[in-house]
């Protein structure tokens, strides 16, 4: 059950009311249910393994809390189960592909054994949240959760169920506790944070969508100016898709009374690599922070280490994204951006100095993040291909035909015939992601939700109507158009 | 608690405000063919006698004229509409009817019986979508996607058809909004403009082959109907026998579409007489089997399934003439 699907516009609703309708003890069990029936839509089978994975944690937390004496090695075995499950489901294939590859350049033939299995959906993301928990209760971080059925519903809470944010046991688990009781404001601020995600997904990004799959799919009919149009848009493509669902995630989970962590902080903005990743994906960046990076050492052991520790955190980062080389060269190059960028730190700053350039000024500041946004999207581009050798060949194909000339002319970028996109549909698209530009810059300095609380009745209507129906409008879904699913449903 | 009562009136207000604003973007946005047919019925002040079918009886039956000379006869106003639409069946036409009759009470109504022709698996979104797109959203418009459309299909979007026609912003012109904005006048009682003279016979290579020369009299032979089109045509029979409405089948002259011949359709005739057909509330009346007595020719066809202006004349004479002898009586009466 996709949120962009009518299923859900179904699903959603009855869930809020009867939460809201049922007496408090048996809200978090009817919650539970919602979320199991949530999951099993995709496949009913796939409940096996989250339940698995649930019941593993939880037990694992509970020995770890009692048995003090052995904590490592319980915290290794739950652990390993669980990791265990996500390699298997998502590895399995591309390790034995690899093996096979690698032993068959050597001249040895190997049979590796196949299973027909499809990769359930956000298995990477609760696999991450229940480890997460594990952990906390190893270092004592969190108390560890004896009600079997709360935890469960801590693993498996439907809005950040399938693509996060991955919650913190801190954060979320508390909260399970709590009475929720329905606030008419908290709801409608919760509804507007959704539409907002709905906007971001079905007007913007599967709109982007058909024109970056256009090119990619069919790029040896594109000039290179095309390829990097389609990679420079294909960033906000990803960034309207993902924060899209955020918002959705965090704003389904407001309504209910739940409390979700931020995901994203205007991550476009950034001023460097390292600035990006702590504004991207904040749930993921943070784990991978907490749980990867500092147990390898992080900047606490040299600057060697230090540097050896943020790229196997970027790939296994990248892995973790998909079973592909693409992914683990898109991590990859995230992480050497962040290296070169501590290397020549120094060199930069005497290159300021020595040019006399003012670094206290907007302009400057713009210099960075368009640096920044260049470097990310560079990498976007190993991200969205079909594998590495795809990538490969689209920056092959546009440093060879890179077609200059095809900037004066504008024909060649909005005809339908050539990028997927109609100019009316491109009109539509700049207007999006302009209004998208004005509510991220004015959102630092105006709470924009608030400002609506305080307008006229009359007024917050006619906001709520434009808003609905510019959706239901200009949104790419239904019959006519292939529906994509959320990119990060994938992971 | 009165802050309660406030929120939930103000709750109210607004989903009431959204339906009705999304019910008039639907609108405008709809793809429009069947549209004006729709509107001009539900602003038809009351119908007297409704005619439902495909394209056949839309081109072939002129309801203005019909009307007309019956008020003529009768001396009091008679309100015929057609309500054919392209490629409808009797699938089609059974939830019709019931929609019909939210808005008026007719004394009888007319059927084609080429809408008996079995609805093709590739036929199924266009047929269902010409015929109930127009429709607001209720139960027998959802009984109807049910019965007709298949889950897999994706109902959703023929429950509520902006789902399919959002993307049609992009195509508004002017007519969209007028169709929705003006409330049409039914003056033209759901007829087909048939102002354009083609004959099938002024084509280029045409050669008489002297098909309305046979007499399909001779045919006896009948062709059942399918269960699905047997159940519909029960469900109206039934419908209008509750109303006290009475059923006239006809079939438009025509040669051959979608691989239905007019002869085929006698033999379909042919089994509605004997099993259907009564001395006072169903009646049939044939027009394949009146070649001679219409004179009726390739003069009269617009292609060889249906009829131009010559032949709607020809067609919309003789069923005044039939109603008149058979029927008028009893519309008075009641």
């Amino acid at each position: 059950m996709n949120f962009n699907s009518s299923d859900f516009l179904i699903f959603f609703p009855i869930v809020t009311i009867l939460y809201f309708i049922i007496p408090l003890r048996v809200k978090r069990y009817w919650l539970l249910i919602a979320s199991y029936y949530f999951y099993m839509s995709w496949n009913p089978k796939y409940a096996v393994l989250i339940f698995t994975s649930t019941l593993v944690t939880w037990c694992g937390a509970l020995l770890i809390d009692k048995m003090q004496n052995h904590k490592r090695i319980l915290l290794f075995l739950s652990i390993a189960v669980n990791l265990f499950i996500l390699f298997f489901f998502k590895y399995f294939g591309f390790i034995t592909n690899n093996l096979v590859t690698l032993f068959l350049n050597i001249g040895i033939t190997i049979n590796a054994p196949e299973f027909d299995v499809i990769l359930p959906v956000g298995i990477s993301f609760y696999t991450f949240q229940a480890l997460g928990y594990t952990i906390d209760v190893y270092r004592g971080d969190t108390k560890v959760e004896k009600n079997f059925f709360i935890y469960a519903l801590f693993v498996s809470f439907f809005p950040q169920l399938v693509a996060g944010p991955i919650e913190r046991s801190k954060n979320l688990l508390s909260q399970m506790h709590e009475k929720h009781y329905f606030d008419s404001d908290r709801v409608v601020r919760g509804l507007i944070l959704m539409g907002f995600g709905f906007f971001k997904k079905i007007v913007i990004a599967d709109r982007i969508a058909v024109l970056v799959t256009s090119v990619y799919d069919g790029y040896t009919t594109h000039t290179g100016i095309h390829i990097i149009m389609a990679t420079i848009l294909f960033a906000f493509q990803i960034y309207c898709d993902f924060s899209g669902y955020s918002d959705i995630a965090i704003g389904a989970a407001k309504v209910m009374g739940f409390n979700l962590m931020k995901n994203f902080d205007t991550p476009y903005f950034s001023k460097s690599v390292a600035e990006f990743w702590r504004r991207w994906h904040i749930s993921l960046s943070t784990w991978f922070r907490d749980y990867v990076y500092i147990p390898l050492g992080g900047n606490r052991k040299g600057v060697l280490m230090k540097y050896r520790n943020l790229l196997m955190t970027f790939c296994l980062s990248g892995l973790w994204h998909g079973a592909s080389w693409n992914f683990v060269m898109w991590g990859g190059l995230n992480g050497l951006f962040q290296v070169i960028g501590d290397i020549t730190k120094e060199a930069r700053r005497k290159t300021i100095e020595l040019f006399k350039f003012k670094t206290d000024c907007w302009s400057w500041r713009f210099l960075q993040c368009i640096i920044t946004f260049v470097l990310i999207d560079f990498a976007w581009l190993f991200f969205r291909a079909n594998g590495a050798r795809h990538a490969i060949s689209l920056i092959k194909h546009t440093i060879n035909n890179m077609g200059f000339s095809q900037i004066f002319n504008i024909g060649s970028f909005f005809g339908r015939e050539m990028l997927g996109l109609d100019y009316k549909d491109i009109i539509v698209m700049c207007l999006g992601l302009l209004l998208l530009l004005i509510i991220d810059v004015a959102k630092d300095k105006l709470d924009i939700t608030s400002w609506i609380f305080n307008q006229n009745l009359w007024f917050r209507f006619l906001v709520y109507y434009i808003g609905i129906f510019i959706i239901l409008i200009f949104g790419y879904y239904g019959p006519e158009f292939d529906s994509s699913s959320f990119m990060y449903f994938q992971f | 608690m009165v802050a309660n009562i406030k929120l939930f009136i103000k709750g109210l207000l607004f989903i009431i405000c959204g339906i009705a604003i999304f019910s008039l973007f639907s609108d405008i946005l709809l793809e429009k063919s069947t549209y004006p047919k729709y509107k001009a019925y539900i602003n038809q002040p009351e119908v007297d006698i409704l005619i439902f079918g495909s394209s056949h009886s839309n081109v072939g039956i002129n309801s203005l004229d019909m009307g007309k000379a019956l008020t003529e006869e009768c001396g009091r106003e008679i309100n015929v509409f057609n309500y054919s639409i392209y490629g409808m069946r009797i699938e089609h036409i059974n939830y019709f009817f019931k929609e019909a009759l939210k808005n008026s009470s007719p004394k009888m109504i007319i059927i084609d019986t080429y809408s008996f022709l079995p609805i093709a698996d590739e036929h199924k979104e266009i047929l269902a979508r010409r015929a109930f797109d127009a429709l607001p959203l209720s139960i027998n418009k959802i009984q109807a996607i049910n019965y007709l459309i298949d889950k897999d299909m994706g109902r959703e979007s023929y429950y509520l058809p902006f789902i399919k026609y959002h993307s049609r912003w992009k195509e508004l012109t002017a007519k969209d909004f007028s169709l929705v904005f003006c409330s049409l006048a039914s003056s033209m009682a759901g007829t087909y403009n048939q102002s354009i003279d083609t004959k099938v016979s002024s084509e280029e290579g045409f050669v008489d082959d002297g098909y309305f020369n046979q007499d399909f009299n001779e045919i006896d032979d009948e062709k059942t109907l399918k269960v699905s089109q047997e159940e519909c045509l029960n469900s109206i029979i039934k419908k209008a026998d509750e109303n006290n409405i009475k059923i006239l089948f006809i079939t438009v002259p025509y040669k051959e579409q979608l691989g239905m011949t007019s002869m085929d359709n006698v033999k379909i005739n042919n089994y509605i007489r004997k099993k259907y057909v009564d001395n006072d509330n169903i009646k049939i009346i044939d027009f394949n089997l009146l070649y001679d007595e219409l004179n009726f020719g390739y003069d009269d066809l617009s292609n060889e399934g249906h009829v131009n202006k010559y032949g709607a004349e020809k067609t919309t004479n003789k069923l005044l003439e039939y109603i008149n002898l058979e029927f008028l009586e009893n519309i008075e009466a009641q």
